[in-house]
């Protein structure tokens, strides 16, 4: 289990990214599930996958436009459970990081809900709030847009990613967080509770 | 491999060291990759990390210095760093991150694994024999290039029948027959069997049937007997240089003393699609300036086509250089036609880009001229007139007058023989570093026209008495005065954050930087060779440098200059002027990766070179 007061540099993250149908967990489907792990700030791609996942009912076009899903390639998906479990087996031992995490907890509380029967408690941190305690710390508001994914890439200094699927989010999270810890931490060692979001039931 | 990460595929394969790899490789590579972020001011490569693994920069900046602090390399997006196999514990290198940079790196088990099985991968990262990759720069000279055209063939390969012979004896009639029954243009004369002569079609009509001689004579009283031969290994595109420069439409060739052919200029021009034969031809019957103004037009047509048709950079030099001297012959026989016969001998010289055979069509003028002492009055009045008359011309054919005064209108570059023979012993003999810069330019002057007897004792003289260490020293400080623009991958790596990075000048920051260390080669191994890749091969020869530098640098002008005749095509073929300024946003990650190459080998060689002037030992 991941130490709250270890440093961030030698905790295991996984970095997670869900495509959905909306952001509504209740009405919404989950599409596909991206993640990446993190040992510490070292983002091994060897870990990097993707997971289709059926719908079932059809995707709405205007969501099919933004993740160029088409319902052909999501048929060639499987169901929820299974890419739940891969998710969960990757996740084990390792904290959860998202950008905008709110909307992957609340879409895999209720996936875990439906297939084991209580929600997914599993320790997260979310890049976008991260982003908004800098601005507090600084006492600047956020510009709108501002705290967009790429929009704070940017401000590392991280290179554009043309594409937008699940993975690739992960992943851009993933180098985002490490900026993040990388510019705060000051070359000492930065606590995991100073950047956890939601400790997550188990703890 | 996953399609979601074919972003970072296509990002490797765009780097010029995965480039080598084959397509199974680059497809697994991704998933091999860690992914690590550096805040600026971090040291690299970052702590805890192993000797094999490989960076690759995906975005932001490092700087690579010697323990001395002086910068060795830049890194940008696309650059790798990898530790050196023969790596100097006394010599470390030191790295920052200077920009915010994200890598990819690949850890040292799969950069081993990788390296082993792709060698051509490992040699680039193995710079104890850092060959700048000689395949690749053959792959950035020439996707157009025709196999078989006249600059790839040998002489030998074009020869299609023996040469037919005759002997001195045998009378002009009877030469005249076996012409025309094997169809031929021209026939060896041999005695002895050994080659004394060559009579061709042109020889019959203008020294036997316009002068009324007896076709009863022998055929030795009309052959011409000065040959020019070349030998079956010499290269086609040479030859048909030789002919163009000498005026010449036949070639006997030799293989020892035996004649194994015979080709004409025919030959040539059939084998391949240069003009620059028809362009000198041309030229010589132009009769007035504004004839040969209309035709020098031709000369960015000229340099479009060879490039096309797989030039390297050394052969276009040696085409466009064949046809400016041919220009420059022709204007000075106007102007002699104009002005009158010279009252004393004189030589047209060619300095700079011209001297050594290296121009494109983005040229000036660089002349100097030369005349025989005399106690004549109004000598140099007539040489005034004839500069001006050439320099004019030429000023009109598209090659404008010298910016920095190195012309024959100025009194400093117009001498009489003994004049100039002062002028170049001040030079060597004054060592202070505006005498180098004058010697420099001396070393670099060649006869165009003229009475060559004038000038080529003067300058085997300063060859034979200029290597002295004071000397020497002054033309070592002339040639380090520039460096090679390692900076200009720094400004290529602002470009994204919308600085507007300078162009790079592939002349004065690069190209001449190495023809100023072949310079200084040449001197100090005294060889007579002009052209830099002349100079470095014969520095090699002489021990001067050893084969892997001589090599490195030879390819390093190749690339140099294979970038701008691209980049000049470019612009020709858009209309615009040609120039020497290459915008660093035109270059792709290869090309990049090619001068990044290039601008090492020339700031290693110019810290050798400084290391030796500042040892206390011999050069």
């Amino acid at each position: 289990m991941p130490d709250l007061n270890g440093d961030c540099s030698s905790t295991p993250f996984l970095a997670v990214d869900l495509e959905t149908t909306g952001l509504n967990p209740r009405e919404d489907q989950i599409l596909s599930i991206g993640w990446v792990a993190m040992d510490g700030l070292a983002i091994r791609l060897a870990t990097a996958e993707q997971r289709w996942v059926r719908p079932t009912r059809d995707i709405p076009e205007a969501s099919a436009v933004v993740h160029q899903i088409t319902d052909d390639q999501a048929a060639r998906g499987g169901s929820l459970g299974e890419a739940l479990a891969h998710l969960l087996g990757a996740l084990a031992g390792r904290v959860m990081l998202a950008h905008h995490a709110a909307v992957e907890i609340g879409f895999l509380d209720r996936a875990c809900l439906a297939e084991y029967g209580y929600p997914c408690m599993i320790p997260t941190v979310d890049t976008l709030k991260l982003a908004q305690e800098e601005l507090e710390r600084r006492q600047e508001t956020a510009r709108s847009g501002g705290l967009r994914l790429n929009a704070l890439r940017q401000q590392y200094n991280l290179p554009r990613y043309r594409g937008h699927d699940a993975l690739l989010d992960a992943l851009a999270a993933a180098e985002l967080f490490a900026a993040q810890v990388t510019h705060r931490a000051e070359g000492r060692p930065l606590p995991l509770h100073r950047v956890l979001h939601r400790p997550g039931g188990l703890w | 491999m996953d399609a979601e990460l074919q972003e970072i595929r296509e990002f490797l394969a765009a780097s010029p060291d995965f480039a080598v790899l084959p397509e199974a490789a680059l497809d697994r590579l991704p998933k091999q990759l860690v992914v690590r972020y550096l805040r600026r001011g971090s040291s690299f490569p970052p702590e805890g990390t192993e000797a094999a693994d490989l960076w690759l920069v995906r975005a932001g900046a490092v700087d690579l210095r010697d323990s001395h602090d002086e910068l060795l390399d830049k890194l940008g997006e696309g650059d790798v760093y990898a530790t050196p196999a023969d790596s100097d514990p006394i010599v470390p290198v030191v790295g920052r991150v200077v920009e915010d940079s994200l890598f990819y790196m690949l850890p040292a088990r799969e950069s081993e694994e990788l390296r082993r099985q792709h060698p051509e991968f490992a040699e680039r990262f193995d710079r104890a024999s850092s060959r700048p990759k000689e395949k690749a720069l053959a792959a950035l000279q020439g996707a157009g290039s025709q196999g078989d055209s006249v600059l790839t063939v040998s002489v030998g390969e074009l020869i299609t029948r023996a040469p037919e012979s005759t002997s001195p004896e045998a009378t002009i009639q009877s030469a005249a027959q076996h012409m025309s029954e094997q169809n031929i243009s021209a026939l060896l004369v041999m005695a002895n069997q050994e080659l004394v002569g060559i009579v061709t079609d042109h020889d019959l009509r203008k020294r036997c049937l316009a002068t009324g001689r007896s076709r009863k004579e022998p055929v030795g009283n009309i052959m011409s007997s000065r040959l020019q031969t070349v030998s079956p290994e010499t290269p086609a595109f040479e030859a048909l240089l030789l002919m163009s420069r000498q005026d010449i439409h036949h070639l006997p060739v030799l293989a020892g003393k035996r004649p194994v052919g015979l080709i004409s200029t025919t030959d040539l021009i059939r084998h391949q699609g240069t003009n620059a034969v028809y362009l000198v031809r041309d030229i010589r019957r132009c009769e007035s300036v504004a004839a040969l103004s209309r035709v020098a037009k031709s000369l960015p047509e000229l340099q479009i086509q060879l490039v096309q048709s797989g030039a390297t950079a050394f052969h276009l030099g040696q085409a466009i250089t064949a046809v400016i001297d041919a220009l420059t012959r022709r204007l000075l026989k106007l102007a002699e036609a104009e002005l009158g016969a010279p009252p004393v001998p004189y030589a047209w010289l060619a300095c700079g880009s011209q001297g050594r055979r290296e121009q494109t069509v983005h040229t000036d003028q660089d002349n100097a001229l030369i005349y025989a002492d005399s106690d004549q009055e109004g000598v140099d009045d007539y040489f005034v007139g004839l500069a001006a008359f050439v320099t004019n011309g030429l000023d009109s054919c598209g090659l404008p007058h010298c910016p920095g005064g190195v012309s024959p209108k100025n009194s400093d570059w117009r001498r009489s023989v003994s004049d100039w023979r002062n002028a170049f012993a001040k030079a060597t003999y004054n060592p202070d570093l505006k005498g180098a810069m004058l010697a420099a330019h001396y070393f670099d002057l060649r006869v165009v026209h003229g009475d060559a007897t004038l000038f080529d004792p003067l300058r085997s003289e300063a060859l034979a008495s200029g290597a002295r260490r004071p000397f020497i020293n002054q033309m070592v400080t002339n040639a380090l005065r520039h460096s090679p623009p390692l900076g200009f991958f720094r400004q290529l790596v602002l470009v994204r954050s919308g600085e507007q990075a300078d162009t790079l000048d592939v002349k004065k920051q690069g190209l001449l930087l190495v023809s100023s260390l072949a310079q200084v080669y040449a001197l100090l191994g005294r060889l007579t060779g002009m052209h830099t890749m002349e100079r470095l091969r014969g520095a090699v020869h002489a021990g001067i440098i050893n084969r892997d530098a001589g090599a490195n640098l030879c390819d390093a002008y190749e690339t140099l200059a294979t970038l701008r005749t691209r980049h000049q095509v470019k612009q020709l073929k858009d209309g615009l002027r040609p120039d020497n300024h290459i915008p660093p946003k035109s270059l792709s990650a290869l090309e990049r990766g090619h001068l990044k190459d290039a601008f090492s080998v020339i700031a290693t060689m110019q810290k050798n070179l400084r290391v030796q002037l500042a040892g206390t030992g011999s050069l």
